[in-house]
């Protein structure tokens, strides 16, 4: 067993010579590669033939030529997506921290939960929900409930039913009905208030971002203690909030109007 | 991906009990991995082992050894992620499409004489794979970005790409299009028409059927044997193509014509 596991990973370190032979040299032929890696032209070519299955390795320009597969750029075109909403949220996130005081989140759509990717701590509390890679159900809290809310209509229905099954597991039961009427007001406002549903006494409110596709790709929010966020300033808070989480949709190309 | 032979073991590979190893197994099963991390986001091994269909320790060893190759990094509570050399090799591999080489100067051309974001794609895999693309003034029209994939029924690329391919039928046939506005084609009537058209005129032109708000043309670019091997669009604000439609077509044309009778396989 060790045997195979040894060589198992072996394999992926020989992929991997091959791999950045490639993206050294662009387009090589099996000769060349197999000097380039130290192995012989045989089992380069045994690799290469495995590689070129999976989409690793793709035929290159001409006959005999092998190339980085589409698959890198593919992958790679992702990890990007990853790293540019945090990257176009962040001036956001500051100027909500610097205009409200409180802490201001980022938070993307991980299957049936909101996970934050982005937070800048509130100059007063520091809430222990959603810590920066922390998640929440679907069905609390401001950000979450704002993702659920804009998500495409046939999405929506069977995350929420999951949802609420996973927020009664880890958390309590809570009232399907509510989650309902908050998503609906949601989506005709432009944002959601959650007032004690993930910590009794702080309070988020939250707003949608957008790609160009008009597709729903996260949401930032704020929360804090309920009677700074829900008192006197609520209104303004809204506002900077809605505003900044559009002005994040607009970096990433979304056209009022469009629509999912 | 399905994986058609099961051979390319050397002897070395084998274990000394006389079982052969499959290392292509390995390979497909990190490939599944990454996708799966692509896909989800950071995942603990855990979580991993669940969706790729494998047992909890052989995700535990995958992940160490994209770690070895600097793949995939861990964060601080033991979650996997891809890393950033995945933005390095995605370089890489569109510098590795030599074939391409003279796309950029045309592409930025473009841009600068219309304003516009220039885009080239190429069939891949039944979609419209995006692998270079020039900004254009003013707004940032992310319709696509390389990298990415958009079905061949929406967007100029996509659509001029299955109007001049000789396997036009086929792509039709397999395709499962579905509507990413509400003036995409999705229906095999309205593709044959629009095929049509498209082969009529020279180009593709959309209007809203990537996104709301958001237009383009594209031309086909041929290669020496007169097969297709990609295509060349602008995209941009809809009203802005709807008042410069013909004088973009032309300019569409015009500048990608040295990219004609491209040399490849």
């Amino acid at each position: 067993m060790a045997e195979q596991r040894a060589v198992g990973m072996d394999i992926v370190g020989k992929a991997d010579a091959i791999v950045s032979a490639l993206s050294e040299t662009g387009e090589a032929t099996v000769g060349e590669l197999a000097e380039r890696v130290g192995e012989p032209v045989s089992s380069t070519y045994r690799l290469l033939t495995s590689l070129t299955t999976i989409g690793w390795v793709d035929k290159g320009s001409r006959r005999g030529l092998y190339r980085l597969g589409l698959f890198f750029m593919r992958i790679g075109g992702v990890v990007e997506d990853a790293v540019d909403i945090r990257e176009r949220a962040l001036p956001t996130l500051r100027t909500l921290l610097e205009e409200t005081g409180e802490t201001s989140y980022l938070c993307v759509r991980r299957g049936t939960r909101a996970v934050c990717i982005e937070r800048l701590e509130g100059r007063d509390v520091r809430s222990l929900e959603l810590r920066l890679g922390a998640s929440l159900p679907l069905a609390v809290g401001a950000a979450p409930r704002c993702i659920l809310a804009f998500l495409p209509d046939e999405e929506r229905e069977s995350l929420l039913v999951r949802s609420l099954r996973e927020t009664a597991t880890e958390r309590r039961p809570i009232d399907r009905e509510e989650v309902v009427a908050e998503l609906d007001l949601a989506r005709t406002r432009g944002y959601v208030i959650s007032d004690g549903d993930v910590t009794k006494g702080v309070a988020a409110i939250g707003a949608p971002v957008f790609n160009q596709r008009g597709e729903l790709v996260g949401a930032i929010s704020v929360s804090g203690v309920r009677e700074r966020l829900l008192g006197q300033r609520k209104d303004a808070i809204v506002r900077l909030l809605v505003d900044g989480a559009a002005a994040v949709s607009t970096t990433l190309g979304y056209r009022q109007g469009a629509t999912r | 991906m399905t994986m058609e032979t099961a051979e390319t073991t050397d002897t070395a590979d084998t274990a000394q009990n006389g079982k052969r190893v499959q290392p292509i197994k390995v390979l497909s099963n990190a490939t599944e991995l990454i996708e799966v991390l692509a896909q989800a986001g950071p995942l603990s091994p855990a979580d991993i082992a669940e969706r790729v269909g494998i047992p909890r320790s052989s995700a535990y060893r995958l992940v160490d050894g994209l770690m070895a190759i600097s793949l995939a990094e861990t964060l601080p509570d033991g979650r996997a992620r891809l890393s950033a050399r995945w933005l390095q090799l995605a370089d890489a591999a569109r510098g590795g499409m030599t074939e391409w080489s003279d796309a950029p100067p045309v592409l930025e051309r473009l841009v600068s004489r219309t304003g516009q974001t220039a885009f080239l794609s190429v069939l891949w895999q039944d979609s419209a794979a995006c692998i270079d693309w020039r900004q254009g003034r003013g707004i940032d029209v992310l319709a696509t970005k390389p990298g990415h994939l958009l079905p061949l029924n929406a967007g100029a690329s996509g659509r001029v790409i299955l109007a001049f391919s000789r396997d036009s039928e086929t792509l039709l046939e397999r395709g499962r299009f579905r509507a990413l506005t509400p003036t995409t084609l999705t229906t095999p009537d309205e593709l044959h028409a629009d095929i049509a058209e498209n082969r009529r005129q020279g180009y593709a032109f959309s209007d809203g059927d990537v996104a709301v708000g958001i237009a383009g043309i594209a031309a086909p670019v041929l290669d020496a044997n007169g097969d297709l091997a990609g295509a060349v669009a602008i995209a941009g604000l809809a009203e802005t193509f709807h008042e410069r439609r013909e004088e973009f077509a032309a300019e569409l044309i015009e500048q990608v014509a040295p990219l004609q009778g491209i040399r490849r396989l």
